[in-house]
């Protein structure tokens, strides 16, 4: 098993490499996955249900067979290796604490059965119990617990082994919204603390784009877009990121596109015209998606350049502001308005796009050409 | 409103009669074994209080002293029960084993062949066990030499034991597949995960399994006789003796009381089993029905 010398990149800690999984009745639920995972890093797998991401991270885990290409965690090939050999930690969405057990055994289950010596065991309980805040119910039993604190004994039970690698199924979805909010915020406090290479699974583009260093946005099985928060938020590689990342979504409007003027035409005739230095060096075909994401479409108060009159469909009020919809180009445009006056159904605006922001797709590919 | 009360009331009255009517009839051969065993044995039979009562058909049963013709099953009933209980204590702890073991490898593991073996058990459970009869005894007597033994009994009740492994299969499926998983990552092996984690957690059908598997061979009649054989006396177990006490002609008079007793004493392990795992049956059933 030593495969050392094939390791291409030295800051890789963990590896996947051309990774594919088909199942026994020969669906592929994996394609092709590579990606190198630097340590300390925080990775977030996001996409919709049957988009692959649990699967691959069950890979990682050991939990499923890999059916070809390579994993790598520290430089050592794990394709057959069972998970306790591999030396990791994972948290399921379903807490999946042992009931029987108190907080306490259930934290010290894996510990024992690495046959570390008990003052240890005792040691490192305590301190993750403490840095968890749940030093009080150790005595307990899981039932005893709210969901929370479930989540936290689960999250306990990672952190005491101390594992090479941590991975998380989705922790946070078991949580009611206010209490998912909350336990995010601590769970970047506690990859800060403890620096743990983190592999983490969710739908929610919110909790990758709060939490992750790294997001891999998955689709069918393959790859989208791998890159920090930022970087996908602000260049999507295709619609698919553009549409996913971001809420409200990202409005997409077919249109014409004159290259000489520098003009979108949308199919009812609205012209907007996106300045040179934006598109420069870019080819952009004549049939196009313009993409602009509702926080770049601002309320204005006089006409001009890219300023639109617009009828209200549906004002939903949020409290700090409004988001408006309205048919616009043949689509439902998104815009957000803040809410310092009331707005109505029916209303008539004004909005302005910031197209020094607005996005181009390829319509035959879906992807970005810029 | 009275109507209402009346009519409740009759309802309440005429349920509970019938209720009282089928309490007796299934109390009544209870309560009348247990009278006759204390009868002394002149004078018992088919009165239900008996004329006198003494202890004697409990001391005859064990030590073979009692008032009538001598015969060669006098003080065998000791050497019965005691080939009883060995029967069914190992029987119940090898087919309990097989059974929560045959349902979760059928719970959790996916292998060739698992659909298969289970559509098959399903179907051989359809058929009655003694239809094997002739097979299992040609099988004990040439091929484990047992035959005559109440050795081959435990074989016999353990060996297809795992066929009945519905029910704790049926529990094992509620049990969340990420908590194998979960003891899997903290480091645990199968067996580990089974006995550590899966079996504590169905502790009711751990209960129920092993009371079904004591149950089944402690009054287990068919088999141990062809098995065992009439002549080998003191390989019996007690369902055969008790049943030898009524259905020879000669011994039906002076046996009479103890095959009372005897009736009496073997019923007495499977209460205590029942009452002693009744609690976690019980707890078991009801624990973390109810989110706490």
């Amino acid at each position: 098993m030593e495969e050392k010398k094939n390791v291409s990149n030295d800051e890789a800690y963990v590896s996947l490499r051309h990774i594919d999984k088909i199942y026994d009745n020969n669906v592929q639920a994996v394609f092709d996955f590579n990606l190198d995972i630097k340590k300390h890093e925080f990775i977030v797998f996001v996409g919709p249900s049957g988009c692959g991401k649990s699967t691959t991270l069950r890979m990682v885990a050991g939990l499923e067979d890999i059916t070809k290409g390579e994993l790598y965690i520290d430089n050592e090939l794990c394709n057959d290796k069972t998970p306790k050999d591999r030396d990791i930690a994972m948290v399921f969405q379903s807490y999946a604490l042992y009931p029987h057990m108190s907080v306490y055994d259930n934290m010290a289950f894996g510990l024992k059965l690495r046959r570390m010596p008990k003052y240890e065991i005792d040691k490192r309980v305590h301190e993750a119990a403490r840095i968890l805040q749940i030093e009080e119910y150790l005595d307990r039993k899981p039932k005893a617990l709210s969901g929370g604190q479930r989540q936290r004994v689960a999250l306990g039970r990672a952190i005491v082994r101390n594992a090479k690698v941590f991975l998380m199924d989705e922790p946070l979805s078991n949580l009611d919204a206010k209490l998912r909010v909350a336990m995010r915020s601590e769970i970047i406090k506690l990859h800060e603390s403890i620096g743990a290479t983190t592999i983490y699974v969710t739908h929610d583009q919110t909790e990758a784009m709060t939490m992750a260093s790294r997001i891999v946005v998955m689709k069918l099985g393959k790859v989208q877009q791998i890159g920090s928060p930022i970087e996908i938020y602000n260049h999507p590689a295709n619609l698919f990121v553009a549409g996913f990342i971001g809420s409200p979504a990202m409005n997409f409007l077919r249109v014409k596109w004159d290259a000489k003027k520098g003009v979108a035409t949308t199919s009812d005739g609205k012209e907007i015209k996106v300045p040179a230095e934006v598109t420069k060096g870019h080819e952009i075909p004549e049939d196009v998606i313009l993409g602009i994401r509702p926080e770049d479409l601002h309320p204005s108060e006089k006409a001009g350049e890219n300023t639109f009159d617009i009828v209200v469909n549906v004002a939903e009020l949020l409290g700090h502001e409004y988001y408006i919809h309205t048919d616009f180009g043949g689509a439902d445009l998104i815009s957000k308005f803040p809410a310092v006056k009331p707005i109505a159904i029916k209303d008539q605006l004004k909005i302005s796009f910031d197209v020094k922001k607005v996005h181009f797709f390829d319509p035959n590919t879906e992807m970005a050409i810029f | 409103m009275k109507s209402l009360k009346t009519r409740r009331l009759v309802g309440d009255i005429v349920i509970y009669v019938i209720l009282s009517i089928m309490a007796i009839i299934w109390l009544l051969p209870i309560i009348w074994l247990v009278l006759q065993s204390f009868a002394t044995s002149i004078g018992a039979r088919s009165r239900l209080i008996p004329t006198s009562f003494s202890l004697e058909a409990y001391t005859a049963l064990f030590t073979g002293n009692h008032s009538g013709s001598v015969h060669t099953y006098d003080g065998m009933f000791f050497i019965w029960f005691k080939n009883t209980l060995i029967v069914a204590v190992l029987s119940c702890i090898i087919s309990t084993l097989f059974v929560l073991g045959t349902a979760y490898a059928l719970s959790r593991f996916r292998f060739k062949g698992r659909d298969l073996f289970m559509r098959t058990n399903l179907v051989i459970g359809m058929f009655p066990g003694f239809l094997g009869m002739i097979i299992l005894f040609w099988v004990m007597k040439e091929i484990f030499h047992l035959q005559g033994s109440y050795w081959a009994l435990v074989i016999i009740y353990s060996a297809g034991a795992g066929g009945g492994y519905y029910i704790s299969k049926g529990f094992f499926d509620t049990i969340s597949k990420s908590i194998d998983e979960a003891a899997e990552i903290d480091g645990a092996n199968k067996a580990q995960i089974f006995f550590q984690i899966i079996l504590p957690l169905a502790k009711p059908i751990v209960i129920y399994t092993i009371l079904t598997s004591f149950m089944g061979p402690w009054g287990e009649y068919v088999t141990s006789s062809y098995i065992i054989g009439l002549q080998n006396v003191e390989n019996w177990t007690v369902a055969i003796g008790l049943y030898k006490f009524m259905s020879d002609n000669d011994l039906m008079m002076s046996y009479y009381t103890q095959f009372a007793a005897g009736a009496v004493v073997v019923a007495i392990p499977i209460t205590v089993l029942f009452f002693a795992l009744q609690k976690y049956y019980v707890s078991g059933v009801t624990g973390g029905a109810v989110k706490g």
